[in-house]
């Protein structure tokens, strides 16, 4: 008996202890863990799930981008901040005054890892991949202004060419287009499908040209060891042309999918940043007022549910517009998720300094039920059973509970709750096989086009079966449009149009939520949820530094 | 015994070729594929994709040409990262997994065997108590408990622990402990019965009567008995250490090859499937062939015909 007893005396104790020495390291510190900096000259992030590809060319995540990023440069390069594009490779470019002719003048200094000059001609030869059908790049279409470039792609038109790419000479390469494109500037400079690729290199190892010991870029970095599911460790390209200034020597971009793993991971100090999305959503609320390593930023992304309107009764405007308006998005957002996130009723999300989207159709309960009513369904009488789809997660899940309840509250209908895995899910929403599924959307490029286009009709991610004319009209309208305001004017119209039919019902922007050691500096804020990792530095004494601006 | 082994091993192809056949026809019947996005892909592009990776032809003949390139130990690009084989995949996976896996069984051995010897030989003690207690807990623990457990305290309050990752020494203490965990403490109650029984048993009496010492008596004469249950476990846990655990491989982030066995099934990453799947047969058909030669090694008994 005295042994039991004693068995369990010891065991008690352990369990306070370790309670104790958790709970104590964390109190009174106004950061997240571990706050020392690395001793070498390293950087070391989590990347989030492994990278598809390396291939820019081929590419479309976002983990995919960052690794690029650091490995090749474009004509351009994108400033995070004023969201403008800056120079690359290109010193300078000019626009012809039609909009169609864009000339750009490479430098003469720019420069593959393996010491040959980077040319015209390699962005002639890399576009022109990426068209290719035989590459079969998903990100072909951003390129389809380009004078034949989508009769190239889709094999009406053989010879590449033909397709409205010229080098003039080593140093000038001019692209021609079939319509003016007011933001090809943007698409260039931030799409990774506009990076140049090194032909000689892809020509020789095919497949393979992005292993470690192949792969030859123009960026800031190269790569020095790539291991599947694991990291990728990239130092610094002494052939760049702005070496001096990149002030980092190596960098570590790690491959962690499991959120709690990564977030033990900074919290260990093991890494200096997680990217928003890399850590758990329960800890971004644990964290917010309390650690100063989460910023919050507004994120050029919109968080909104689609309709199949050819489906009774969502066929039915009205029964569209009671949906929308019975939705309490600041509940939403406020209450239930506590992540930072903007709520709204519109597509564009919030975040453009030159566009303000129409009002939408915001929370009004009482419209609602006379809307419904008016729809033919009085006090929810006679509504059919609806399925709401999302893919499996525990995110989604909350949200489209919150959506059920108001419903069920405002509107006296009962929805049903539908999760699948992600390629049924995808397949579902496709092939118009759904009643209302969750959807989201990241703008490609920092225009609130990048929106709008999504739901002219012959859009592929148009899953809504929403077709209007009036809208398509519009929408091209604007992209022909040479005046910045009078196409902001145009976009404001269609989208006035698409919030007023209701396909879709939009809920909130995203807010970017990310971990970031407060010894790294360069992190300029920006609403693309991107930063420039060859500008990044490690301030050791931040410390004395402490209250200033990154 | 080498015409058993060689007809064993003729067996098994018609038994792969059935493996092979029945995982191809019964994954396609998932819906979505490879290739779906969240960004919309226009039906050329889609196009484009399906002709490059042969998807558009119909199912019979992929069939065929994957049979073809299988004969030829190719297994094809994986769909979900193209621009590497699946054999390159495995290549780099495998001795990952195994790494962990046998990392884990050493664990599980230098805690369990001692663990019950002690345990026994201080039969109702403080420590047999004690034992048996931290073996109840291991063996209720599940390890995605364990893990996060240990991580938060060696990693997160101590800092003695790297949290995550795979490769220098310190990196690999915490999960092994996680995935040996459960055999160790198996193999503690094992050896620990055996040894109680072993230890009444007149030879250890005579031993002990002769004066030798109580240490000898242990090492020798009762653990090479008490050791033959432990032995007979050791085949089973083997082929399920070194096959690699999902959830260990997931919490401490380490590449090997057990998260494709889940992972490439959600991705439709057709090829990446058939690979783990004919990959892990072949293990498991060669390990039970092991199996049964050690055992007509162990047991004269056994014939073979």
């Amino acid at each position: 008996m005295r042994n039991r007893e004693l068995f369990v005396r010891v065991a008690l104790a352990l369990v306070v202890a370790v309670a104790g020495l958790s709970s104590g390291c964390e109190r009174h510190s106004e950061y997240f863990g571990r706050v020392e900096p690395p001793k070498e000259n390293v950087f070391r992030f989590n990347n989030g799930a492994e990278p598809q590809y390396v291939d820019p060319g081929l590419m479309s995540g976002q983990p995919d981008g960052r690794i690029a990023q650091m490995l090749f440069e474009g004509l351009m390069v994108m400033d995070w901040k004023t969201l403008q594009p800056m120079p690359g490779v290109a010193e300078r470019w000019e626009v012809s005054a039609d909009g169609l002719t864009y000339t750009f003048h490479l430098r003469g200094n720019a420069m593959w890892s393996d010491g040959t000059p980077v040319t015209a001609n390699d962005f002639v030869y890399s576009w022109t991949r990426v068209l290719d059908p035989k590459t079969a790049s998903v990100y072909a279409a951003p390129l389809f202004p380009i004078v034949n470039a989508e009769e190239f792609n889709q094999r009406k038109l053989d010879d590449p060419s033909r397709l409205g790419l010229r080098a003039i000479g080593d140093h000038t390469f001019e692209v021609r287009l079939r319509r003016p494109v007011p933001y090809f500037l943007f698409l260039a400079s931030f799409m990774y499908c506009f990076m140049p690729v090194p032909q000689a290199v892809i020509e020789k190892y095919g497949m393979h040209w992005t292993d470690p010991g192949n792969i030859v870029g123009n960026g800031p970095f190269v790569l020095v060891e790539h291991r599947i599911n694991s990291k990728f460790e990239l130092a610094r390209n002494p052939r760049y042309w702005d070496k001096q200034r990149v002030r980092l020597e190596r960098v570590i971009a790690y491959s962690i999918d499991d959120h709690s793993t990564s977030a033990n991971m900074y919290k260990a100090g093991a890494l200096d940043w997680v990217p928003s999305g890399g850590f758990p959503d329960d800890y971004v609320r644990y964290m917010r007022g309390r650690f100063r390593d989460l910023r919050t930023m507004p994120f050029l992304a919109t968080y909104f549910y689609s309709m199949n309107v050819t489906r009774p009764p969502l066929n039915n405007k009205l029964v569209r517009q009671a949906l929308a308006m019975a939705i309490d998005r600041r509940a939403i957002t406020d209450d239930l998720l506590r992540k930072g996130d903007i709520p709204g009723a519109q597509l564009v999300a919030a975040g453009f300094s030159d566009y303000h989207s129409p009002p939408g159709l915001e929370y009004n309960p009482q419209k609602a039920a006379e809307l419904l009513a008016k729809a033919g369904y009085p006090n929810g009488q006679g509504f059919p059973s609806l399925e709401m789809s999302f893919n499996t997660s525990e995110g989604h899940r909350k949200i489209a509970e919150a959506l059920q309840q108001m419903w069920a509250k405002n509107l006296n209908i009962r929805l049903t709750l539908h999760n699948v895995d992600w390629p049924t899910f995808l397949r579902n929403r496709r092939t118009l096989n759904y009643d209302l599924a969750r959807e989201g959307w990241i703008a490609d490029y920092p225009d609130p086009n990048a929106f709008l286009e999504l739901f002219q009709s012959i859009n592929p991610n148009n899953d809504t079966g929403w077709k209007n004319s009036a809208y398509d009209r519009l929408i091209t309208q604007a992209s022909e449009e040479q005046d910045p305001a009078m196409r902001m004017e145009l976009l404001r119209r269609g989208e006035a149009i698409l919030l007023d039919d209701a396909p879709i019902l939009p809920i909130y922007t995203y807010a970017s939520n990310s971990l970031i050691k407060p010894y790294m500096k360069g992190f300029t804020p920006s609403v693309l949820d991107a930063y420039p990792i060859d500008r990044l530095w490690i301030d050791r004494e931040w410390r004395e530094r402490e209250g200033d601006e990154p | 015994m080498i015409a058993f082994i060689v007809r064993r091993l003729a067996i098994s192809v018609p038994v792969m070729l059935l493996i092979a056949t029945t995982t191809f026809f019964i994954m396609r019947l998932a819906p979505g594929g490879p290739f779906m996005s969240e960004r919309g892909i226009p039906p050329e592009i889609q196009a484009n994709l399906q002709a490059k990776y042969g998807l558009d032809q119909p199912l019979i003949v992929q069939y065929g040409r994957y049979l073809r390139s299988l004969m030829r130990f190719d297994l094809g690009p994986s769909y979900k990262y193209p621009e590497r084989t699946v054999n390159q995949i495995i290549r780099e996976g495998f001795p990952v997994s195994l790494q962990l896996g046998l990392a884990a069984l050493i664990f599980a051995l230098l805690v369990g065997i001692p663990g019950g010897v002690i345990s026994a030989m201080k039969h109702r003690g403080f420590v047999d108590h004690l034992t048996m207690g931290v073996v109840l807990i291991g063996i209720s623990v599940p390890s995605f408990v364990m893990g996060p457990l240990l991580v938060l305290l060696f990693s997160l309050t101590l800092y003695w622990f790297p949290p995550a990752m795979w490769g220098s020494l310190r990196q690999m203490v915490l999960p092994t402990v996680t995935l040996g965990m459960i055999y160790a403490v198996y193999i503690t109650r094992l050896t620990r019965a055996e040894m109680l029984e072993v230890l009444q048993q007149d030879y250890i009496r005579t031993a002990r009567a002769k004066g030798v010492g109580e240490f000898r008596v242990l090492c020798k004469h009762a653990l090479s008995g008490a050791l033959l249950p432990v032995v007979s476990f050791l085949g089973p846990a083997i082929a399920d250490l070194v096959t690699g655990s999902i959830v260990v491989e997931k919490i401490f982030a380490i590449p090997g090859l057990g998260r494709y066995f889940v992972d490439s099934a959600f991705n439709r990453d057709y090829t990446m499937v058939m690979g783990t799947v004919l990959f892990y047969s072949v293990l498991l058909i060669l390990a039970n062939l092991a199996v049964d030669i050690v055992y007509k090694f162990m047991d004269p008994r056994v014939e073979y015909k």
